[in-house]
């Protein structure tokens, strides 16, 4: 037998219980259908109504062609079927189609087809009311159609759904006699022009209560024919500007972009699977990382020599201060480890995985989680396994982030606590002295994230998300106060420079930004970025970032005032992405992981490639 | 589509985004409570009542946060709250020694014949169900879930412009960074 990983022999052990088979869907969907119905309340018909004759009207007035423009140059996609690969000539249905049987008529309105996806609309009308389930049926009892429709290609093929707007399960609640579908399917090659749609059965209806194993021949055409019937869906709003391809923005006009070549580049170690982030030792010396499902701990010299596993599961693990051990968190024990794999110190046999073990800025204790079956605690110990001491736990509450003031005798920690039902939650940020006494709490608030500490250690930056508002705030953790700063719309995943003066951050539309702490001077710095990948450099004047460009990642490096642009053009492998960039602690190498994107293949490499100052 | 973009269509109120969650995530959610209920029924139960409550409440979800932890964790939660309710006075192995079951598993991943991986497994289940439930989640969640930084191993299998596991991996990161810089003070 293969070597399994233990999440697959749990999977199997689960599966003579819970066969491959079982599908939640048809139960869920019901249920859904079920309150549905409960908050359709006849004024909320009304509003839909007056709604919807104030919409025809406009479009009455001006017309649809106007209306469509309107949208895509509002929107640059296609109306009804949102962003598509425009890479290809778009095509549509050359003409309605329609089948009746048995009262029952089926009639596939519209069709765009794309180089990505392929959506459909068929509208079903004449079904009876006693063909769909009885409302006396309990819920997850209702046997109902639920088998997706499908494409046959001329040669046999098959292309199947991959999006359902299933307005058929939902206006069954209504007994409607009418109900519209929009499906999105995979995309219909562009050499094919005719297909059959095929649909078991109709959705939301009783088994055998309705004509089952439609067959509707489709035909398409350019959108830009016009060979359709007069009146069709020859009118189908299709956006005239394709979608831009993932470009660089050019920040220092007139600078080309320098690209490192793989030949630059060195290859440090590949992983039997997967490669975790990279971590430097503070001194640079050496570079840990984890390698496959069940993260064994290896350790290499900076230049990729010397490898050695350090233990074959490990969890969590932290360098110490100085570079000469690590903690480790294996199978529920703590123990520390010189990089050479000598020194090997039992600390603790309770520790808890849920987060990683931080030294002390002396190097002196470690904190870390304890758990013996219940409500992980805070606690400390110090490095020989004396002294150990537990500092915090609340019932319920769960715990996250934790770090060392500089002093070393106070330690900062994020909080989680989640009541009622809806169930919400509370995140908190508080500090406790290493002696278990004088807890504070330093801010509090929902979804709130910690994303970093300032260089002296004084100061924790924190954001809050309101709705689609975005509030970043600066603590000071002596417990003086917080003082809000810029307040963002959307972002994501903001990064705060070391120096603590610039933030980073993917905006919504995938730009990527940067901009002083309160907000204001904020420009782009490119185009297109992944988000989560960015890396300050250690003196704050550059980061590196990962970019998508035609389906593959690189990794680029950018002065933080828009110049410098470099690409390092790094595995120079197809079918390889790069990512997951650190800086070394003096900031002269960039370390970074080269992934396979296909499953086939499922080894990934650590590089370093120097960047001089 | 991945997570991102189902649960966008979600919160546009396409039911199929609902869809693609639930078929991409109901056989490991019903496991998953399984493991922890030791019930079959119950467990189809807790998976669907946790996409139902996911479904009600999409509207608010921070794309910032992994769809798959958060919403497995969720799953977690309900089959733990079930079985604690259910299990009320019953009495489980005392110690909550999971070491056994660790040293089962280690043999089971490793096992050469499916004869011997059959037992295992079986023996496996055994033990596990006499744990407590919490010890229970526990295990499921380290073992089965392998909820931490594996998150990111287990996405560099999927397609790219996966958002969500970026920024899973970047908050894993994140917690690295902070147990390094911190301790290099």
């Amino acid at each position: 037998m293969n070597k399994k990983t233990s999440s697959q022999v749990f999977d199997t052990a689960a599966r003579n219980h819970i066969p491959d088979s079982v599908d939640l869907a048809p139960r869920i969907l019901a249920h859904i259908q079920e309150k549905k119905r409960a908050l359709m309340q006849s004024h909320l018909k009304i509003i839909l109504a007056v709604l919807t004759v104030i919409l025809l009207f406009t479009v009455l007035m001006i017309g649809w062609p106007t209306v469509a423009q309107a949208l895509q140059r509002l929107f640059g996609y296609l109306p009804g079927v949102g962003v598509v690969d425009l890479s290809v000539e778009p095509r549509k249905l050359a003409e309605p189609v329609s089948q009746t049987r048995d009262g029952i008529t089926l009639t596939v309105e519209s069709a765009i087809l794309s180089a990505d996806l392929t959506v459909i609309e068929v509208k079903v009308e004449g079904i009876p009311a006693s063909a769909y389930p009885p409302e006396s049926t309990p819920i997850g009892q209702r046997q109902m159609c639920s088998s997706p429709v499908f494409l046959r290609l001329p040669d046999g093929a098959t292309l199947e759904m991959v999006v359902r707007s299933n307005q058929a399960l939902l206006s069954s609640a209504f007994g409607a006699a009418e109900s519209k579908n929009t499906w999105t399917l995979e995309p219909v090659p562009t050499n094919i022009k005719t297909v059959t749609l095929v649909m078991p059965c109709i959705l939301g209806l009783k088994p055998g209560a309705a004509p089952e194993n439609w067959e509707v021949p489709l035909r398409f055409v350019s959108v830009n024919a016009n060979d359709s019937a007069p009146g069709a869906p020859s009118q189908l709003p299709v956006a005239t500007q394709a979608i831009p391809t993932p470009t660089l923005a050019t920040p220092a006009a007139g600078t080309p972009t320098q690209v490192v070549t793989a030949s630059e580049i060195k290859k440090l170690t590949e992983c039997d699977t997967s490669c975790s982030w990279p971590v430097w030792s503070p001194d640079g010396r050496y570079i840990a990382y984890t390698n496959g499902d069940l993260q064994a701990l290896w350790v290499m010299d900076a230049d990729g020599s010397n490898p050695r596993l350090l233990s074959s599961i490990a969890r969590r693990f932290a360098w110490s201060p100085d570079g000469t051990q690590l903690a480790i968190i294996s199978v529920g024990r703590l123990f520390v480890i010189h990089p050479d794999g000598t020194g090997l110190l039992a600390l603790n046999e309770t520790a808890s995985d849920w987060a990683a073990p931080v030294w002390s800025p002396d190097g002196k204790r470690i904190a870390f989680l304890a758990s013996d079956g219940n409500q992980p605690r805070l606690s400390s110990i110090d490095v020989d396994g004396n002294n150990l001491r537990s500092l915090y736990n609340q019932p319920h509450e769960m715990l996250d982030l934790f770090f060392w003031l500089p002093d070393n005798r106070q330690i900062a920690f994020t909080t989680q606590i989640c009541r009622g039902n809806p169930m919400k939650c509370i995140d908190g940020l508080k500090l406790i002295d290493i002696d278990g006494s004088g807890l504070q709490s330093l801010h509090a608030g929902e979804n709130m994230s910690l994303q970093s500490l300032s260089q002296d250690g004084k100061q924790a930056y924190i954001n809050e998300r309101t709705g689609e508002d975005e509030v970043f705030y600066r603590v000071n953790l002596d417990g003086s106060g917080t003082a809000q700063l810029a307040a963002l719309l959307s972002e994501q995943y903001p990064q705060i420079s070391p120096d603590g003066t610039r933030i980073t951050c993917n905006s919504s539309d995938g730009y990527f930004e940067i901009m002083n702490l309160d907000g204001t001077d904020r420009r782009t710095l490119v185009k297109q970025a992944i988000v989560g990948f960015s890396s300050w450099w250690p003196d704050g004047k550059r980061i590196a970032f990962v970019s998508e460009i035609q389906g593959e990642y690189q990794l680029y490096v950018i002065n933080a005032d828009g110049s410098g642009l470099v690409n390092v053009n790094a595995a120079n492998h197809p079918g390889y992405s790069d990512a997951l960039p650190v800086w070394s602690p003096d900031g002269l190498h960039l370390a970074f992981v080269s992934s396979p994107l296909s499953t086939d293949q499922d080894k990934s490499q650590i590089y370093i490639v120097d960047l001089p100052h | 589509m991945d997570d991102v973009q189902a649960i966008r269509c979600l919160k546009r109120g396409d039911i199929g985004g609902l869809e693609i969650l639930i078929a991409r995530y109901q056989l490991k959610a019903i496991r998953t409570a399984f493991l922890i209920t030791h019930n079959e029924s119950a467990a189809e139960d807790v998976a669907q009542d946790a996409f139902i409550r996911f479904f009600e409440h999409a509207r608010h979800f921070d794309e910032q946060r992994a769809f798959r932890p958060y919403f497995m964790r969720s799953v977690v939660n309900l089959a733990l709250n079930l079985v604690q309710k259910e299990s009320k006075g019953l009495q489980f192995s005392g110690d909550d020694d999971t070491s056994q079951l660790e040293v089962l598993l280690a043999r089971a991943v490793s096992v050469e014949t499916q004869v011997e991986f059959s037992q295992l497994s079986h023996e496996m289940l055994e033990i596990l169900f006499k744990l407590s439930p919490r010890q229970r989640a526990v295990i499921v969640q380290r073992y089965y879930l392998e909820m931490s930084e594996n998150e990111m191993a287990e996405a560099l299998e999927i397609a790219p412009g996966t958002v969500k596991w970026l920024l899973n991996a970047a908050r894993t990161r994140l917690r690295e960074m902070l147990g390094v810089e911190r301790s290099a003070r």
